[in-house]
């Protein structure tokens, strides 16, 4: 961890962790190697606005820009929006690959859907979703949990490849597995991402380095 | 001495071709498998060897003679142990553990309750929720032994048989006597038993009455409702014997259960609290008579007709009004006619052949008219003994049903005496399950959470008319995917040696292997618009359970015996093996919740299965003085209980129960041998696990008196 940015984004209070790469005043063309950005609590609460999200800033973009190309990806609750399609006037569109986050060292070629009227590109809940709604038939009960091994591809607003693995739905990201999560009375409170991404802002499909 | 077996049997028994099959009924209920109840006069491993044993070949035989594995719990142990009920039984036995699931059943070799058959005098009970049948239903008071056999016996007995099977022997008429038992212990928990035995030259009469009722138990006090609310049951059960010629007998026995329950509970009313109070009864009966034709010395012939009956009924109201929250039943009937013929060819070759039709049915809340199949059978048998070492078991037994395919259920067990002092014996068979009612024609949505599951006949029809009624959002899968249900079915490999390494030692051990496919499993076929799925039933895991079996005693003096028994198992999903070979496993790190892979050797197997179960037991019994004590400890090591993170599969360590301990005290003393003494403490450490293990109480202390009264002053303690 080389820097920690803390920002107040509009009246969202979020953490944000970046891991910048410090490039000296090298060559121009040599590739700099990519590292993960972890988002902490994005606040997801409104149950009305979509907290916006730009993976080029790596801030909350603030609703009046809703429609705008400013933000990429859209959080409310679980469900997830992508600037494209019927949600925003971006070129966003996304997918859910299985794997395993820094195994996956490009994005796949295709296979990456817009936002429509019948599905959102993330899907949301079920074994081709990004989570998992425990319900009452498992412990914890009434509990979102993302699914593992499952990372969020997408294209940007302005057609630039990340890759995101929501971690957390719940604020601090606490472990799922003690009693005080198991219990509702004690549990953090919910629609609190935290997540990690790569973005690769040259246009290239590589997430392991980027070129100036 | 003979009046002490039924003497249905003893004309049987003494047959000029099986030495062996006198041998033992003479040693008949006065010697257990690992327990000596007589005072010592040969070695511990001859007596134990002599016990006998029906569940194996549907007929009595010497269980040193068979060639697979069988525990034989006696009369006598069961009542130094101070056990009430079926499951206290086998619940310290090697390789077995209670688990809970709509009832208490036990696990057998790794499988679950619903795979294996438990029998009544050979008769299978019926009344399963969920395929577990609770073993709680079954006093033990009139109970000869218990017959425990493991692996795959479905070539006698057809389905269910998978596991194994636990045939409970009942008492027979015997000598001139009664007895009366009461207890009382922790919970408020009493029983009272007596049985009445009559004797003639040709009627025999035995008859058995039990009432055992308990205030249940609260692991939960802050809560509404116990843990285990208050139940009483009645058990009746009795057996008329008449010899109606030297070669002709007539047995006819039946049993009549009930119980009744009350219970509380509560559920969310909008913002408030309902109260509920709860009734349930469950019922259940049979009627068993058998004919025996001994044609000649070569030929027997043994007639035997069974019916039967469960039913339950269940009904929730609100306290406040009295109004009805809901209201269930069950009914379930079973009706088997059988002829089985034994052609004794000469020693060493004795050939069975059996016919018969089963009739069944279910009518239920959950099913929209009174469901019924039908099952025709035919099973054969041949006990070779080629050599004077080696004893062969040869059978196999053709099912056909009237709802989903035929099954062929062969099995084929050999034994051979190296020498005195070493037996070596395998097995190879073949069981099956059928599919249940449930599983063929649930028609059932729960009316507070809302989702819904179809039995695989009904499952096309069910959706088309969900569909009508505009409740399908979406559907997850093609009915026409699910097909027809077959049956669940394995294959089984058993390998063991019997040793007596030492005079007053013996020890046996069984490595075995089950390879089980079809395994019935339900996935959801469609989303309803109120968010829930539409459930069925498919065939589709493989899984093998893996492992090894000891059992050993020694008989430290004539009067203290110590046993030990201990299980390894392994029991894994061949297909998520598949899927961790090939990297597509994954979890969430507790801590971080970050994706990782999971290693194929993180991977715990099947939920709910310990790798390592153990018993030591030490059995004390001073007839001269009359005192008897037994001190027992059963270890439960380690199992998965829930996915907790997110994968589906056991891999993590906040998924697994901690293993813990039971231990359980007895002590007796008999007086003028017609009264007997008894006080107990079950779980003395008060180990209880009210989130994972309900169903253990905590440590429960009981006292016990027995009279018994019998003509010629001969006591049947």
């Amino acid at each position: 961890m080389k820097s920690i940015l803390k920002l107040n984004a509009a009246m969202l209070f979020l953490a944000l962790t970046v891991f910048t790469a410090c490039s000296d005043d090298d060559d121009d063309n040599t590739p700099v190697k990519l590292t993960a950005s972890e988002v902490k609590d994005l606040n997801s609460e409104s149950t009305k606005n979509f907290t916006l999200f730009s993976f080029a800033n790596g801030a909350v973009v603030a609703n009046t820009d809703s429609v705008s190309s400013k933000w990429d990806i859209g959080f409310r609750g679980t469900t997830l929006v992508l600037n494209g399609g019927v949600s925003g006037p971006g070129q966003a569109q996304g997918q859910i690959v299985s794997g395993i986050f820094d195994e996956l060292k490009e994005a796949p070629a295709d296979g990456y859907t817009a936002d429509s009227q019948a599905a959102k590109a993330i899907v949301g809940s079920g074994t081709s979703g990004w989570y998992t709604y425990t319900g009452t038939t498992s412990v914890p009960n009434h509990a979102i949990l993302p699914n593992a091994g499952k990372v969020i591809v997408l294209k940007t607003a302005d057609g630039k490849y990340v890759k995101v693995e929501i971690i957390s739905y719940y604020k601090g990201n606490p472990s799922t597995t003690t009693t005080t999560f198991a219990d509702l009375a004690t549990r953090p409170l919910s629609r609190y991402f935290t997540f990690r991404y790569i973005y690769q802002p040259d246009g290239t499909r590589n997430f392991e380095s980027t070129v100036k | 001495m003979t009046t002490f077996f039924d003497t249905v049997y003893v004309a049987f028994a003494v047959d000029p071709y099986r030495k062996g099959l006198t041998r033992g009924m003479l040693a008949l209920g006065l010697v257990a498998l690992s327990i000596p109840v007589v005072r010592a006069q040969d070695s511990l491993a001859s007596r134990q060897l002599d016990a006998v044993v029906i569940s194996a070949t549907r007929s009595e035989r010497a269980l040193s003679e068979l060639p697979v594995p069988v525990t034989v719990i006696s009369q006598q142990q069961i009542k130094n142990m101070g056990s009430l009920r079926l499951n206290d039984v086998l619940a310290e036995q090697t390789g077995l553990t209670l688990v809970s699931d709509h009832g208490t059943g036990i696990q057998m070799q790794g499988f679950a309750p619903e795979y294996t058959l438990i029998l009544i005098d050979g008769e299978p009970l019926i009344g399963r929720a969920a395929g577990t049948l609770e073993l709680n239903r079954i006093a033990v008071g009139n109970i000869r032994q218990v017959e425990i056999m493991k692996g795959p016996s479905s070539s006698l007995y057809g389905s269910e048989a998978l596991a194994g099977v636990v045939n409970i022997i009942t008492d027979r008429p015997a000598g001139t006597s009664g007895t009366i038992t009461t207890r009382y212990g922790a919970n408020q928990t009493t029983d009272f038993s007596g049985t009445v035995n009559y004797q003639r030259e040709k009627l025999g009469i035995y008859a058995f009455a039990n009432r055992y009722s308990t205030d249940g138990y609260d692991l939960t006090p802050d809560t509404d409702g116990k843990t285990v609310s208050p139940f009483t049951n009645y058990t009746y059960q009795t057996r008329v014997s008449y010899d109606l010629s030297s070669r002709t007998k007539f047995s006819l026995s039946g049993r009549y259960f009930t119980e009744s329950q009350s219970s509380v509970s509560s559920i969310a009313d909008g913002s408030d609290i309902a109260l509920l109070d709860g009734k349930g009864t469950v019922k259940d009966w049979n009627v068993n008579p058998v004919m025996h034709f001994k044609l000649s010395d070569k030929w027997k012939t043994t007639l035997r007709f069974y019916h039967s009956k469960y039913s339950t009924t269940s009904t929730l109201n609100y306290r406040t009004d009295g109004a009805v929250y809901d209201d269930t039943y069950f009914d379930q009937t079973f009706l088997r006619p059988e002829v089985q013929v034994e052609y004794f060819v000469n020693t060493r070759n004795v050939v069975t052949l059996g016919v018969g039709r089963i009739w069944e049915s279910v009518a239920a809340t959950r099913y929209d008219n009174r469901m019924t199949y039908q099952t025709n059978y035919a099973y054969a048998q041949y006990e070779w003994q080629p050599l004077s070492k080696l004893n062969v078991l040869a059978g196999g037994r053709f099912d056909q049903h009237s709802a989903y395919g035929s099954q062929f259920s062969p099995k084929l067990s050999a034994q051979y005496d190296v020498n005195h002092w070493l037996s070596v014996r395998g097995s190879f068979g073949v069981g099956f399950k059928a599919p249940d009612f449930r599983q063929l024609y649930l028609n059932f949505t729960n009316s507070t959470v809302g989702y819904t599951v179809l039995g695989s006949e009904e499952l096309l029809q069910g959706i088309a008319r969900l569909q009508q009624d505009g409740q399908i959002d979406a559907m997850l899968a093609d009915p026409a995917t699910f097909g027809e249900l077959k049956a669940e079915s394995s294959r089984a490999y058993n390998l063991g040696v019997k040793l007596v390494p030492a005079k007053r030692v013996s020890v046996s051990l069984n490595a075995f292997r089950n390879d089980i496919r079809d395994i019935i499993d339900t996935k959801p076929v469609a989303r309803k618009t109120n968010g829930q799925f539409v459930y069925s039933y498919y065939n589709l895991a493989q899984v093998f359970t893996q492992g090894a079996e000891m059992e050993s005693s020694f008989m430290a003096t004539d009067n203290l015996t110590l046993s030990l028994g201990y299980q390894y198992l392994v029991a894994k999903d061949k297909a998520v093996i598949d899927q961790l070979n090939a990297g597509e496993v994954y979890a969430r790190d507790p801590e971080t919740n970050v994706t990782r892979r999971v290693k194929a050797n993180e991977y715990g197997g099947l939920f709910n299965r310990s790798r390592h179960m153990l018993n030591a037991k030490l059995f004390y019994n001073d007839e001269a003085h009359g005192w008897s004590a037994t001190l027992r400890a059963i270890y439960r090591g380690r199992y998965g209980f829930a996915d907790m993170n997110n994968n589906v599969i056991l891999d993590d360590d906040s998924e697994y129960v901690k293993g813990y301990a039971t231990v359980n005290l007895s002590v007796a003393k008999t007086i003028r041998k017609s009264l007997r003494l008894q006080a107990g403490c079950d779980n003395l450490l008060d180990y209880s696990s009210p989130q994972y293990i309900p169903t253990l109480p905590g440590r429960l202390l009981w006292v016990s008196a027995a009279f018994t009264l019998s003509k010629k002053n001969k006591s049947t303690l």
